[in-house]
């Protein structure tokens, strides 16, 4: 039991524990910098990359290095970071870059662990991202309950802003970037880009209809560059060390290391930062490893799906586990043992995205709502006989006809256990029992929980 | 004085005035037949709210009719405009006279009813031409020329289709013509070319679906009636139904042995049991008619007026022309 | 072969057959259908959680309707009526969006005895300055209230929008949409995580431990006025889980024990209360 407001040892939030072994890159400074001095990062390379990207590289020649890096945004959509830039750079506007840091899955770690431990890194990727696209603007949207995030980064910014790394005429050149910290409101659908921008400009955080992309048409109208914080930072270290040093690991098409967040029934949750093609299995072993039998592994929360563990020899990429029926997602990895009721965490984080949903779009709104009654349905060992069909042409049309990538992946969970995992969705149906023998000793929360603060 | 000219006389005017009245329920039951019917082939139940079985609904709908405003337009000619739904009603009412509804119930047994039928009947068309032209409308007008053009049309095969039964049975009179059919058996037996172009002759000669171009509504919005309301328009409406009733009648008295039941009369219903017992077969027979014509035209479509009017000189007249000559020389060959 | 007239009979031999086959006909007074549990028979204006309509006559949605399906009635600023239509029906308000419609400064809200918020007005002003009064602000001017006054305050919404010149509409959305506490909680606040984390650690056991403890389900605040229970997603546990969360601080990794120690020791200390004239 804690109320410690710090870690001692890394100087970050307690809620985050950072996992040893993997291929450390963004975390490896975490601890050992100083996130309230801009001294010390710089003592450790800080900034050398941005003056590389400034002095040497130009503005082409940076987006030209991250394209060979082959930087995939790591807020689960894996585009092509450059193919964003050049986009964004030959449309006529006040171009703007906005560092998301919004955290939509208060279970994904990884850029709350950045902007505590390492709030400079953010920074100065943004700043690389805000001279190769020439945006005079940049905004990093952080949570606003992640408090110690929040001022870290304003103080980054401040102190960025004193050394003339930021702001006017940065390093004496004739680039300008000013740089605002932002408060964002917590939910999940904030954290996708264009709800992200309408929540920035002081409206409901919902996503509008694509295209125009927010590359064309985003913050007040202008073309606007959304980057995920890790994305930032994995910017920040290409500019650094160059594209072949990134692109040493991981796989082709994919090089680079990605932060993931294990919990579930493992021995030791927590933060760990990977190279993609990792196979699954070792990504367990770094969190010590299954506390009892692991049956699957639920890689990219909400939005995922389900790997069987006879399948965890895939590797940890964007391209192997959206053919999989899953996604990256933010990096959550959620880890069950044999105990753990397929059909009930389907459910869950179903009923997840049936709490989150923002409410602009009909077929996610009452989507995921219906779905989350049949799988009620099936829990309680009454289903209608239309129901697997109803729950597959549901899951198809809300894919189909999704305003945001939640949307479309929401019955994910649902449909790879429902592949995966059938046995037991239909021993819950027909006979009412939990192969699992998880369930009936947890009671079925409601469908929407009494929220208080409605 | 002799007092036979004053009782015919007094006759005429009882049954003529029976007659006029009787039209006005007659119209009240087909107009419900034809609710019912055509709600039931659309799996409907039609009405059922007013009255037992909802059977006084046509008659809510007859009064209703009465309670609406009666509008004449401006530019109409008011003397013909007012004329011509009388004229139609008239047409429809008269010819009623002479329809043979049992022994001893005929209102008027011309020796040339089966003419005068046909002269009264053809009345209706010029009815339906001067509302039309009276209206100030084109789309009264042109149903107006349509009516005329159709109606005229018709009345020539419809004729024609009669004549080989007045050939065959030597009389114009019905009720000798239904005498002849209970020695001779019913006329459908000796005259089917005759009937079959007997009937679709009279469903276009009362204007009935599929055969209902003068009010296509599709067109012409309600043809010669577009003008019409209140209860103008309820005589048109009401004419229309009789003539319904009435064009059964005929059929059913020339081709169907009339008040004939369809085994041998029996002789002891003689007299007012007999009358009785005729009537309640003509009017079976007829209603089985006017059902088979609101069955018709809730399940056919109506027809181009160019393939309506083919139909008349192409295919009606010819056949009726080859259907009377052939029967002649039958009634010469055969000596019938 | 084709006899002519024979597509006629088959015809006559459907309607035929119709007019005596069942009919479908619903005999509506007599026989009522059971409709389905969703059945709304009836259109009808949203309230928002404090009992006034969400509609605020703006007409945008019947400038938008395609069909020209929607009209409505209102109060202009100088109390005419801007549509016809039944007041009963249609909610007549004036508030201080109608003056903004009609390009006249707002007034203040008419009704501010209606609410038992006592708010600090002059604070709020000056917060509202600090920020320059940009929408963009909206979300640190919220977290800024919601930290004072533990939630946010209709009358607060109010100032918001009058002042800044936001429709009230697109305050209330931000607000509600960005997870705000829109009522105030009666005592501490008793949050439990029910993120994954949390829940494959244990999260339900605990909140049901706590449940019992206190004896009120998640949305209730004891009789005491000492507690309030909820459950949010939005703890951010991560390592801590199962994790809960009393007013601001989070506790965790939580035995059963554990928590309903913390639940307890945090009892005894007064909470805010959400009572009237929490702050002058």
């Amino acid at each position: 039991m804690t109320d410690r407001s710090t870690d001692r040892s890394t100087g970050l939030s307690p809620q985050i524990r950072i996992l040893p072994g993997g291929e450390h890159r963004l975390l490896a400074e975490v601890g050992r910098v100083d996130p309230t001095s801009l001294e010390s990062y710089r003592k450790l390379g800080g900034y050398a990359g941005l003056k590389r990207a400034i002095g040497k590289l130009g503005a082409e020649g940076t987006i030209d290095e991250v394209a060979a890096a082959g930087l995939r945004g790591r807020g689960g959509g894996g585009y092509p970071t450059a193919d964003k830039w050049r986009v964004a750079r030959v449309i006529e506007g006040e171009r703007k870059v906005v560092a998301n840091l919004i955290g939509a899955d208060p279970t994904a770690l990884g850029d709350r662990a950045l902007a505590e431990g390492n709030p400079h890194l953010i920074l100065e990727g943004l700043l690389v991202a805000a001279f190769a696209t020439g945006a005079s603007e940049a905004v990093i949207a952080v949570r606003r309950d992640w408090s110690m995030a929040l001022e870290r980064l304003r103080r980054a910014v401040a102190e960025a802003d004193a050394a003339h790394l930021a702001g006017y005429l940065v390093m004496g050149t004739d680039f300008s970037c000013v740089v605002t910290v932002q408060e964002g409101a917590g939910a999940l659908i904030a954290g996708e880009e264009t709800a992200l921008l309408a929540a920035l400009a002081g409206d409901r955080g919902m996503p509008v209809i694509r295209p125009p992309y927010p590359t064309e048409r985003g913050l007040s109208g202008a073309p606007t560059v959304v980057q995920n914080g890790e994305t930032l930072a994995h910017v920040a270290w290409i500019a650094r060390n160059g594209a072949k040093k990134f692109a040493a690991v991981g796989t082709k098409d994919a090089p680079g290391t990605k932060l993931v967040s294990i919990y579930g029934r493992v021995a030791q949750p927590g933060l760990a930062e990977v190279a993609l093609g990792t196979p699954l299995s070792s990504i367990v072993v770094l969190a010590g490893g299954g506390t009892g039998t692991t049956k699957a592994v639920f890689v990219g929360g909400p939005g995922g799906g389900a790997i069987a563990a006879d399948e965890l020899e895939m590797p940890y990429d964007f391209d192997a586990l959206h053919a999989a029926g899953a996604g990256i997602g933010l990096g959550q990895f959620l880890v069950t043992d044999t105990d753990t009721c397929m059909v009930d965490t389907a459910r869950f984080f179903l009923d997840y995205s049936a709490r989150e949903a923002c409410g602009k779009a009909v077929p996610c709104r009452i989507g995921t709502k219906r779905l989350v009654e049949a799988l009620d349905r099936i829990l309680a060992a009454s289903p209608r006989p239309e129901d697997p069909q109803l729950m597959r042409d549901l899951a198809r049309k809300m894919h189909d006809t999704a305003l945001c990538h939640l949307e479309s992946r929401a019955p994910g969970p649902m449909l790879t256990t429902l592949d995966r995992f059938a046995d037991e969705y239909r021993a819950h149906a027909e006979r009412g029992e939990c192969l699992a023998g998880a369930c009936g000793t947890t009671p079925v929360a409601p469908l929407i929980a009494p929220v208080a603060h409605l | 004085m002799d007092w036979s000219v004053v009782l015919g006389v007094l006759r005429f005017l009882l049954s003529t005035t029976l007659i006029l009245l009787l039209t006005v329920p007659t119209a009240f039951v087909v107009i419900q037949m034809e609710l019912k019917i055509i709600a039931g082939a659309q799996l409907r139940y039609g009405p059922n709210r007013i009255g037992p079985w909802g059977m006084f609904q046509s008659t809510i709908h007859g009064f209703k009719v009465l309670a609406k405003e009666d509008h004449i337009p401006d530019q109409a000619d008011r003397a013909t405009f007012t004329l011509a739904p009388w004229m139609v009603y008239m047409a429809a009412a008269m010819s009623m006279l002479v329809i043979p509804f049992a022994p001893g119930a005929i209102a008027a047994d011309f020796n040339i009813g089966i003419v005068y039928f046909f002269a009264v009947l053809g009345l209706s068309v010029v009815g339906l031409l001067v509302a039309g032209w009276a209206s100030y409308n084109k789309y009264s007008l042109l149903g107006g020329l349509r009516s005329a053009a159709q109606m005229v049309s018709y009345e020539i095969p419809l004729t024609l289709s009669v004549v080989g039964a007045v050939v065959l049975a030597g009389t114009l009179n019905f009720r000798e013509l239904i005498n002849w059919q209970l020695q001779h058996g019913w006329l459908l037996v000796w005259q089917p070319i005759g009937l079959g172009i007997f009937y679709v002759a009279s469903l276009a000669e009362i204007n009935r679906t599929p055969f209902d171009m003068v009010e296509a509504d599709s067109e012409l919005v309600a043809g010669p009636f577009t003008e019409y309301s209140g209860m103008r328009f309820g005589f048109f409406f009401f004419a229309e139904y009789v003539a319904l009733f009435i064009m059964s009648g005929i059929m059913t008295s020339l081709f169907f042995g009339g008040w004939l039941a369809p085994w041998p009369f029996p002789a002891q219903l003689a007299g007012f049991v007999g009358t009785l017992y005729g009537i309640f077969w003509f009017f079976l027979k007829t209603y089985l008619f006017v059902a088979l014509a609101v069955l018709l035209r809730v399940t056919l479509v109506r027809i181009r007026i160019d393939q309506l009017m083919g139909m008349a000189w192409k295919v009606l007249l010819p056949l009726a022309m080859v259907n009377l000559l052939v029967t002649a020389v039958a009634v010469v060959a055969f000596k019938l | 072969m084709r006899i002519p007239g024979f597509g006629i009979l088959k015809g006559l031999r459907q309607t035929g057959r119709n007019y005596w086959a069942p009919k479908v006909t619903n005999q509506y007074p007599e026989s009522r259908p059971t409709m389905p549990d969703r059945w709304r028979g009836r259109l009808d204006l949203i309230y928002d959680p404090f009992g006034e309509h969400k509609c605020e006559v703006c007409f945008q949605c019947a400038q938008v309707c395609p069909v020209e399906a929607i009209d409505m009635s209102g109060f202009d600023s100088t109390g005419k009526r801007i549509r016809y239509g039944m007041p009963e029906i249609y909610d007549e308000r004036k508030d201080p969006n109608a003056y903004r419609r009609a390009g006249l400064p707002a007034a203040p809200m008419r009704n501010a005895a209606r609410w038992d918020e006592a708010i600090d007005t002059p604070w709020l002003a000056g917060v509202i300055d600090g920020f320059g009064g940009r929408p963009e602000a909206l979300v640190a001017i919220f977290s800024a209230v919601e930290s004072r006054h533990g939630y946010l305050p209709e009358r607060a919404l109010r100032q918001v929008s009058d002042t800044m010149s936001i429709h009230w509409a697109q305050v209330f959305g931000a607000a509600g949409l960005g997870g705000f506490r829109l009522l105030p909680a009666d005592g501490h606040l008793v949050t439990v995580c029910t993120c994954a984390a949390c829940r494959f650690a244990g999260g339900d056991a605990l909140l049901a431990a706590i449940r019992a403890d206190l004896g009120i389900a998640p949305g209730e605040s004891t009789p005491d006025g000492s507690m309030t229970l909820e459950t949010s997603d939005e703890v951010a546990a991560g390592a801590l889980a199962p994790a809960l969360r009393i007013d601001t601080m989070v506790y965790g990794p939580l035995t059963l024990e554990q928590g309903r120690h913390v639940v307890g020791e945090r009892r005894k200390s007064p909470g805010r209360r959400a009572t009237k004239a929490a702050v002058s």
